[in-house]
């Protein structure tokens, strides 16, 4: 079911990387013109609105983390606090670290929501198969080794 | 009983345990007069009592711009916002005993376990929400873009075609499966849960609502990591989800700046430094971050979305504008051969490889979220239309 939109997905994807692909980001390398123009306004507006709802769960996350009574006033002091943090690390990386930024977040972030999930499963599941077992097992040891790999080969390849 | 009060004033015998002390003891709020004229013309009162004023005072509408972005943003949660936000809650969170809402609880508990069983299994015959493909489709491409594809085609470069494309397949098939163990783990707690809750309802209903720690608690993804791996499990749970989040958030303000750097500069001349959007950015994200009920974030995400289309839409036919102009102006083969010609001038196999994996895994991680909100099981997200 989902699979065909995921598909759809890969598809898009390996288009684009026909055309354009010169730059990290990539509507910095179309042409110059009104209309790249728009295309860059447009994702810039669009992903200034997205931000407040991806921050949603590390805000959440923290602010309980922090307080264990809910004091309102508390919680919007919090939230600048880290959107202001968030903005630091990103002036400090702005130029040029951008792709190694992502890809650092992704490696240690990634595998946690990817390697415990089948880890999860097999203990929770009372009657689970042999085989999704294994299955389970398998991936969640490949998710570590490409997490540590990953991760080695990033953090040397930085400087 | 003293007459000469009216009705303001009722002095009641001093036994407590007459069957008539009821009238006294107990009041409805919202209940009308009938109740106290009948209990007046049982007691042989000559005027039946007034109601008690109620306590609660009456919340003020918010009237006005002003007042209505302040009630937005500053004051406390209603029941969604709190349903929403017990997404990333775990039991920890209930032990300090934040907030319980009653009618919530209600929700939870209402459905009869047969009735939810059958609901389940009907969702999932049917799939995402929405039931038909299409709407399917067009929910998993409303969910898809987002400003991390624009990094694929740049990562496609660096690392040559024949490495990038089967480690793309295999990381994404790699978090749909986990996405499907989480999810079959959370249907197996929620029947487990839902069991335990049958068998308990009666004589516990009171506890319940209070939030012991055997209530239905929200099974979020934290929950379930608690309940396999213990404790620290669910705090490596709760603080990766954050980080992650945070690092998009982080790749975000980097974008953004960039772009609003060379689209000025395109259309002005003018050089502003990205530092300068930076702090732009971030002074209107601080007041977007204290929005507690995210989804009043609905129409801005509706609007980012037909915007990213347009710009993806936009590049998409770039892409195939270049695709099929040949590299030599005076060729004459015909589209797809041009096409293939484009094709071999990509490398198979380019320096950058190992970084791919990272990028592979972060665009994986969005489907890996896109397919638990898929699920109808809250578990990541609350589906209100979102894009990554």
């Amino acid at each position: 079911m989902s699979v065909i939109g995921f598909y759809l997905f890969f598809g898009i994807i390996n288009w684009m990387a026909f055309g354009s692909n010169v730059r990290t980001v990539l509507t910095t390398s179309l042409p110059v013109g009104v209309l790249a123009t728009t295309v860059q306004l447009a994702y810039s507006v669009a992903v200034i609105f997205t931000f407040p709802l991806q921050n949603f769960p590390a805000l959440e996350i923290v602010c309980r983390a922090f307080s264990s009574r809910s004091f309102f006033a508390r919680r919007n002091v919090i939230s600048s606090c880290l959107v202001c943090v968030l903005a630091v690390v990103a002036f400090a990386t702005m130029d040029s670290l951008d792709k190694v930024v992502s890809l650092m977040g992704s490696l240690l972030g990634c595998p946690i929501a990817f390697v415990f999930p089948p880890l999860i499963h097999s203990r929770l599941d009372p009657n689970i198969s042999t085989h999704r077992l294994w299955g389970n097992r398998i991936l969640a040891s490949v998710g570590v080794a490409a997490m540590v790999y990953s991760a080695y080969t990033t953090i040397s390849a930085w400087k | 009983m003293s007459r000469e009060n009216g009705g303001d004033l009722f002095v009641m015998p001093v036994s407590y345990d007459t069957p008539t002390n009821k009238h006294v003891k107990t009041y409805t709020a919202g209940e009308d007069n009938s109740r106290l004229k009948q209990a007046a013309k049982e007691l042989g009162l000559e005027r039946a009592r007034k109601p008690r004023r109620q306590v609660r005072k009456r919340t003020r509408q918010a009237k006005g711009f002003g007042s209505v972005l302040q009630q937005v943003l500053l004051e406390a949660a209603t029941t969604e916002d709190a349903r929403v936000r017990s997404v990333y809650m775990s039991h920890t969170d209930f032990d300090h005993d934040f907030f319980i809402s009653a009618d919530w609880m209600a929700e939870e508990l209402g459905a009869l376990p047969e009735e939810e069983e059958a609901e389940i299994s009907d969702l999932e015959a049917h799939g995402a929400a929405g039931g038909t493909l299409t709407a399917a489709v067009l929910g998993i491409i409303k969910g898809m873009v987002g400003p991390a594809i624009l990094f694929l085609p740049h990562a496609f470069a660096n690392a040559g075609y024949l490495i990038a494309i089967p480690i793309l397949c295999t990381s994404t098939f790699m978090f749909l499966y986990s996405s499907t163990c989480l999810l079959d783990a959370w249907r197996v707690q929620k029947s487990l849960d839902r069991k335990k809750l049958a068998m308990t309802r009666d004589t516990e209903m009171t506890s319940l609502i209070n939030g012991t720690k055997k209530s239905p608690l929200p099974l979020s993804y934290p929950e379930l990591a608690y309940r396999a791996l213990g404790s620290h499990g669910e705090m490596i749970v709760k603080s990766g989800i954050a980080l992650m989040q945070a690092g998009v958030c982080l790749t975000y303000l980097i974008f953004v700046p960039q772009n609003l750097r060379t689209s000025v500069q395109i259309m002005t001349g003018m050089d502003i430094s990205p530092n300068v959007w930076l702090i732009l950015m971030v002074a209107i994200q601080v007041p977007l971050s204290w929005l507690r009920d995210i989804r009043r974030l609905t129409p801005t995400n509706l609007l980012a979305n037909v915007l990213i289309l347009y710009g993806l839409s936009i590049c998409l036919g770039y892409a195939f504008r270049e695709a099929s102009t040949p590299n030599t102006p005076d060729s004459n083969l015909n589209t797809w051969d041009v096409v293939i010609q484009h094709f071999q001038s990509l490398r198979p196999f380019a320096d950058g490889w190992y970084l791919f994996i990272g990028t592979s895994v972060r665009d994986s991680y969005q489907l890996f979220t896109l397919h638990l909100s898929c699920s109808d099981s809250y578990l990541f997200v609350f589906r209100i239309g979102l894009t990554f």
